[in-house]
Order: structure tokens, then sequence, then C-alpha cells
């Protein structure tokens, strides 16, 4: 069974049925209408020279898959782990080309921050998905998709998984799986922030349904925070490519460009993490602008000739930007003109999640996680154009790994009792009839997590984080659904999603509390340096005794450690 | 506040009705702004598709706005206004359709 029907779901049931292993998708959304990868529209980013030999794109042969190795490294500041990253590089080209094979289009290459190369393959999560589809309905005879079913509890029994359950949402009815094999594709916990680039949907599920079952978390501080970020009240946030605006200048109530004292060189065009941080600083020491819902500082491009932000707008429209140019109109790009527009950063991408193997395998038998749910591969800071070529390369691993795993695995039963909790545990907002709003606690969290467990953290802040978490987790157990009808019941799924983003945010803060340094998208101003003497380790979260306990181990550095080869 | 007549259903019962909430609409608010500002603050049961917010989930949050068949996150939404689900499939709730089930007329 997969949980998650895009990217990293849809091709781990590819590759399950090409080994003779049937799967079942379940989504909680529609398959292809929902989920993180189709709303991707960037670079996709394999070495260069791949490129040119694989795909026929004009290329760079002077890159390597090694070369590439190198930058990811470097960008995740040394905290991936090396397995993960040799087999994403390795077999990065390979899938990309099968997506092409399949029918993804593709333009570039092009260069973006942190690449020594063009490795960028430009193309849209649309493209990627529109591939996958027909890929899988080749496989129709082994593939079967549940749509509109919110899976929220792993079945366990003796320590393996035996199955899943969730909710058909268009039924109203709690669903049982009975499955030796799960496979987490639920993408990051995004939602836990106010701005945010992801769908709604990305809530922490498969994290928290993971953590619930013993499962091991890596990485967890590591929320990555995309720049060039503009709101639309109240729904929306769109955010420009960075590939797109190049030569654009943030700036501050003085008028100053302030990325250039986090990065002289590169200035605003320096990788995510420092503009990040660069923002959010200006912004609490008071030289950012804000009213009652957010602040910001100002996006300009007035320095810029007209043609060049015609052209930008042209581009936009043509292939990448396309959907800022249909809500904000042409108008927008005309404004950028005349006037500057507030930017701001939204959460974007959880580099931290359920600990791996190269095969995708958790600590649970039978549990795997693939894509962005998963964690280890993207270190402390994810460089751009990693994501697809992430839930392709591990979707893949997973999908196979999964299918011999069933192969072998013994036959595991469901124990009655372990249902009975699963049900009484999903059910349980319905059931109650005083209680806690699911919208109203899902309010406060995304304030605490935006305030004190966001861009930029201090010891304090993270413990009255903590404080305030600990009465909302309890506060979480007791959440009510007023309208007790079950059918597509939207308070019913927002109180188990706030409660799976609950468990997630306590997991971001005590990993953010407990790494006194900073590091990649972690950035403690109580700590700004990187301690390499301390902190080359990952930190591990995971439930004993209904405690959350963390742990630490040290980078695995099979090919390169700080300052050389390993 | 501008006057946004909804279309709802309820799961089980005959037929549908609508029901008028009162929501102060902005400069900036899209029609999926409306729904999330009903569901939010005046009744948590409103029923609707949302994922991405920008246009890529496509039918995605579409729901017959005035008559005429809108995304609702890339819709401004301009005073009063009458939601209704699209038209021409199954509503499993409220705005929301099914649509693996076509119907000839919205019938509920």
């Amino acid at each position: 069974m997969i949980v998650g029907s895009e990217g990293a779901g849809s091709r781990a049931a590819i590759e399950a049925a090409k080994n003779g292993a049937h799967s079942i998708i379940a989504t909680k959304g529609r398959f292809t209408k929902c989920g993180a990868t189709i709303t991707a529209g960037t670079d996709i980013d394999i070495d260069s020279r791949s490129i040119c030999d694989l795909l026929g794109l004009p290329g760079d042969r002077r890159d390597t898959p090694q070369t590439f190795f190198e930058d990811i490294i470097i960008e995740g500041k040394y905290l991936n782990d090396q397995r993960l990253v040799e087999v994403h590089v390795d077999e990065g080209p390979r899938r990309i080309k099968e997506l092409v094979d399949w029918g993804m289009r593709v333009w570039g290459p092009q260069k973006a921050a942190g690449h020594r190369y063009n490795r960028g393959v430009l193309s849209t999560g649309l493209e990627v998905m529109k591939a996958l589809r027909d890929a899988v309905s080749k496989y129709k005879d082994y593939v079967s998709i549940f749509e509109n079913v919110m899976v929220n509890e792993l079945l366990v029994s003796n320590g393996r998984i035996c199955g899943a359950l969730g909710i058909d949402l268009h039924k109203g009815e709690v669903v049982v799986f009975r499955t030796p094999t799960v496979i987490l594709a639920t993408g990051g916990a995004q939602r836990i922030y106010p701005y945010s680039t992801a769908p709604e949907e990305l809530t922490g599920d498969g994290q928290a349904m993971a953590y619930r079952v013993g499962a091991e978390l890596i990485d967890m501080q590591f929320v990555q925070f995309l720049t060039s970020t503009f709101l639309f009240p109240p729904v929306t946030t769109v955010s420009i490519n960075p590939l797109l605006v190049r030569g654009a200048w943030l700036l501050n109530t003085h008028g100053s460009r302030f990325m250039l004292k986090w990065d002289p060189e590169r200035g605003e065009s320096t990788t995510r993490d420092y503009v990040a941080i660069g923002i959010m600083n200006e912004i609490l020491e008071g030289r950012g602008w804000g009213d009652e819902k957010g602040s910001w500082v100002k996006f300009s491009m007035r320095h810029l000739p007209e043609d060049y932000i015609d052209e930008i707008a042209e581009q936009g429209e043509k292939i990448l930007a396309s959907t800022l140019v249909k809500i904000v109109g042409k108008q927008f790009f005309e404004n950028l003109k005349h006037t500057s527009v507030p930017a701001f950063p939204a959460s974007h991408f959880f580099c931290g999640g359920v600990r791996v193997d190269v095969d995708a395998r958790t600590n649970i038998p039978g549990l795997f996680a693939a894509g962005e749910v998963s964690g280890g591969l993207n270190g402390s800071n994810r460089i751009s154009g990693n994501a697809i070529t992430q839930i392709v390369v591990q979707g893949t691993r997973a999908g196979k790994a999964a299918a011999e795993y069933v192969k072998k695995c013994p036959r595991v039963d469901v124990e009655s009792s372990e249902l009975e909790r699963a049900k009484a545990h999903i059910l349980a907002p319905m059931r109650r009839d005083e209680g806690v709003s699911a919208v109203d606690l899902k309010r406060r969290m995304q304030k605490v997590a935006l305030e004190k467990v966001g861009v930029v953290r201090d010891e304090n802040g993270l413990k009255e984080a903590l404080q305030a978490l600990s009465e909302m987790r309890e506060e979480s157990a007791r959440t009510m659904v007023r309208d007790k009808n079950p059918v597509y019941n939207i308070e019913w799924i927002e109180a188990l999603q706030v409660e799976n983003m609950l468990t997630t945010l306590e997991m971001i803060t005590r990993s953010a509390l407990m790494r006194n340094e900073s590091r990649g998208v972690h950035y403690r101003r109580d700590f700004p340096e990187s301690d390499d003497s301390n902190w080359l380790r990952h930190i591990v979260v995971k439930k004993r005794d209904e405690e959350m306990v963390l742990d630490t181990t040290p980078v695995v550095m099979t090919r390169m450690k700080p300052g050389g080869a390993a | 506040m501008a006057k946004i007549k909804v279309r709802r259903y309820k799961p089980g019962s005959s037929k549908g009705y609508y029901e008028t909430f009162e929501v102060p609409v902005k400069h900036g608010m899209s029609v999926l702004g409306v729904l999330a500002y009903v569901r939010e603050n005046l009744d948590n049961s409103l029923a609707y598709y949302v994922s991405c917010r920008h246009g890529r989930c496509t039918p995605g949050c579409t729901v017959t706005v005035d008559g005429q068949a809108r995304l609702a996150c890339l819709t401004p939404a301009k005073g009063d206004m009458t939601l209704e689900p699209v038209k021409g499939y199954a509503v499993v709730r409220d705005l929301l359709v099914d649509y693996d089930r076509k119907i000839k007329s919205t019938g509920k």
C-alpha cells in the first residue's frame, strides 16, 4: 500500500508493478490533482553531462555525478546522509530520462544557485504528473487508486506493519487496509506555517503516523522557506522562480540592500537559506514593514531596464510563472517597473523527515518512506532542483524494496485490539460532544510556528513555543466536530490534521532547541555560527513510552568531509 | 459586507437549499478566500475542494460563480455573488462534486 498518489507514490507503484507486486494507492485528494508535485514549476536537477548524453539538451560535459554530489553536500552543509546522495546522483539521470520517455516535456537547462554547472532541466510538476499518470495507466492491472481517502493510522503487530486505517471522505466511512507494507509518500508539513508555497493538504500526516508507531525521524529542524514570495490575501501566496528574477533587489526600510551583508558577492542571488534568514532578520530587527497579519521587506526591480522586465514577464507567461500572471495579471510586472512590492519567506520544503536507508526502509519492518516525507538526503538545506529528482529516485527504490519485502515477509494478521485502538483514535473528534475547535487551534499553532519556530530562532522563543505546544497538544486530544454528518466533513479532517501538525511541530521545536548552532536553513540568532566540532550529527526523534525523545548520531560521510575527501 | 449566497447540500437529505453569508470582501480577495472566510469564521462544515490554491490542481476548486464555472482560487471576489457546485456532476456535499459521477441535471 502507498499513501500519497503523486510523484513519489505513483513512481513507487510503477516500480512495484514492474516487480510483479500489486499496490493500492490512497490519496487525500484526487490523483494528479493534489499534493506538492504539481505545484513545482521549476528546475529538475541532474548532472549536466547526463543532460547532454541522456536528454540531448545543451548541458555542460565538464560536469560529473561526483561534482553534483559535492555541490549537494556543500549546500547541505555536510549534514546529508552521503549514502542517499550517492544513489541520488547515480540514479537521478535515468529516472529523469524515463519521465521524458513517458512524455514529460523539457527545456533548458539553466543554472540555479549553489550549482557549479547548468543542471536545471526546466519543466513543470504538471508535466511530471502527466508522464507518471500515463505510465501508471500501463500497469492498471497492478495499481488501484483510492481517491479522497485520508489515511491517518498505521496498524502494527509485533512491531511490524499489518495495515492502515483511513476515512473514505466521500462516503464518510472508516476504511481498513490489510497490508504488510506501507510506503509513505505524503510530502511535508508546510501548513504548520501560515504562509506556505505548498498545497493545503501537506499537514505532516506521514511524519505523525510514523512517529506514533515508533519510527525514527531525522533532521526535523531543517524547514526551508522560499523567498520572493508575495501575498495575495487571504488565501494564496505566489512565488516567483528565483531563476526568473536575477538582478532584483531586496530592500529594507532604509532603502538598503541588506543581502550584501550576508553574501557580498552574490547578494540576492545567494542560496535560499541565506535569503530567508536575511529577510527575517531585517523584520525582527525593525527594518521591515508590517501590519497585524505579517511582516515583509520590499522586492524591487526598478533599477532594471524596462525591456528586461518585459522579457521576464514573457518568459513567465510561457512556462514558469504562468499562474502568477493569471492571478495578478501583466499589471504585476508593469508595476514592477515603477514600484517595489512586499516580499517575505513562506514555508517551502521539509529537509528532515522519516529516517530511511537507500531503499527507503524505515526502522519499522514493512514501513517505507519516499520523497519529502523522508529525511537525510538534503542535509540542512536542499539545493535548488533536487525535489523532483528525489521523488522519482526514492519512489523507485521504495517500490522495488517493498515488492521484495512482500514476497518474503510472513503473513501478519491485524489484532482486533489494534484495530479498535486505531478506530477509536480516528473517530474521537466525531464522538465528542464538547471540546476544542480545530480551526481555532490551527490558527494559534500557526502563529507560534511563524514567530518562534520559523526562519530565525533562539532559546527563549523555542522554550516558549514548547510551553505553548504542550498546552495545544493536550487540547488537540480534545478536538470536537460540531456537525456530525461524516461525509466530507472538513472539520473532522482538520481535527486529525491539526493533531498531526502539532506532533510534527513539536519534533521541529525540540530538534531546533537541541541544535545549539546555525546550519543551513536552521538559524539560531543566539548561536549564529556553525559548530563542526560538535554538530556534524543528525538529531533523531522518536517516541519511547509515550515520551518524545531525542538522540544524535554522526553523519555518514562516504566520500566527502569538511575540508576534503572522506 | 458582501452577501454571499451559497448552495448547500447535506448528504442524506432529499434536496439542497441556499444560505447567505455576510463576508467582508476586500480588494485582492479571491472566491476561494471568501469560502475560506466562511468556513473558518461562520460555518466550519462548508465543504469544497481545495489543494494548490493557484490554478495547478484544476478542476480543483472550480465552483459556479454567478452561473459561470470558475476556479475559485484565480477568480477575484467582487462583492455580492451566488456560489453553486459545478454543473453536470453528482454533488457530494455543498460545493463539492464527484467527478466520477456524471449526471444530466444538477438535480439536488
